[in-house]
């Protein structure tokens, strides 16, 4: 459980920034996406995803 | 061992865009992504993510798994260590008070956080990074998004309590043991 506390600090601090911003596609105009597409934009499903295994992985690796 | 925890990252991304959809206007998040998706966003994600993951593992482990230390403030240009410590002043006012009372609690607090963060961004990020970091912490959207919130704090801190309970402990000690039994090829 220590672990859970802090990884729950880490993304709680780190991550309330979007975690890996993907480039805009080419010939995307951001300002047409929907309020939805925007968040899950900001959000970046993939990335954030990504990110939460990569660090749950590096906690507990390193035996945290 | 990624797969182990999968489920818990997809809950914890489902919860904070279903946040985001009630805790955010279009422009806010047009802000946003006007600056996260440039050369200076990317950077200063990377820079965050680079201290993040050490840090966590030293917090959460109380302690007894050492801290890496970033390079000294004096080892720092002091241009970019007097932005990054305006940098780290605006990082640290984001805490809400229930974060900066558990960070009280251990060994670091959160005068040794500040530091940290500082000597981390500014060793890893050029001036102008630096300050495109500052002018978004600062500006009305990025307050908006990302300042302190005690909805935001709570949402994080009941996420990752139903995130950690969908990661099944026993059968990742399990795959751990596992590998540690294999003969090296």
């Amino acid at each position: 459980m220590r672990f859970a506390a802090g990884l729950m600090f880490f993304l709680a601090f780190a991550l309330a920034a979007p975690a890996n911003a993907q480039p805009a596609a080419a010939g995307e105009s951001v300002a047409e996406l929907s309020h939805e597409q925007l968040v899950r934009r900001y959000v970046e499903f993939g990335g954030a995803e990504a990110m939460y295994i990569e660090a749950s992985v590096y906690g507990f690796r390193k035996g945290a | 061992m990624r797969d182990a925890f999968r489920p818990a990252a997809e809950l914890y991304v489902r919860e904070v865009t279903a946040f985001y959809l009630q805790n955010s206007t279009r422009e806010d998040l047009l802000a946003a992504i006007a600056y996260y998706d440039t050369p200076d966003g990317r950077a200063y994600v990377s820079a965050s993510i680079a201290y993040s993951l050490p840090l966590t593992v030293y917090l959460a482990s109380q302690g007894r798994i050492a801290l890496d230390q970033p390079p000294s403030a004096a080892s720092i240009a002091p241009e970019r260590y007097a932005i990054a410590q305006e940098l780290g002043d605006v990082l640290m006012s984001r805490l809400h008070s229930s974060d900066a009372a558990m960070l009280e609690t251990t060994s670091f607090g959160v005068a040794g956080m500040k530091d940290y963060v500082t000597r981390s961004l500014g060793a890893a990020l050029e001036p102008a990074a630096l300050t495109a970091a500052l002018q978004w912490a600062r500006s009305d959207a990025g307050q908006r998004l990302e300042g302190v919130s005690a909805e935001r704090t709570l949402m994080f801190q009941s996420t990752m309590v139903r995130a950690t309970q969908q990661v099944d402990m026993a059968a990742l000690v399990a795959r751990m043991q596992e590998i540690m039994r294999e003969s090296p090829a």
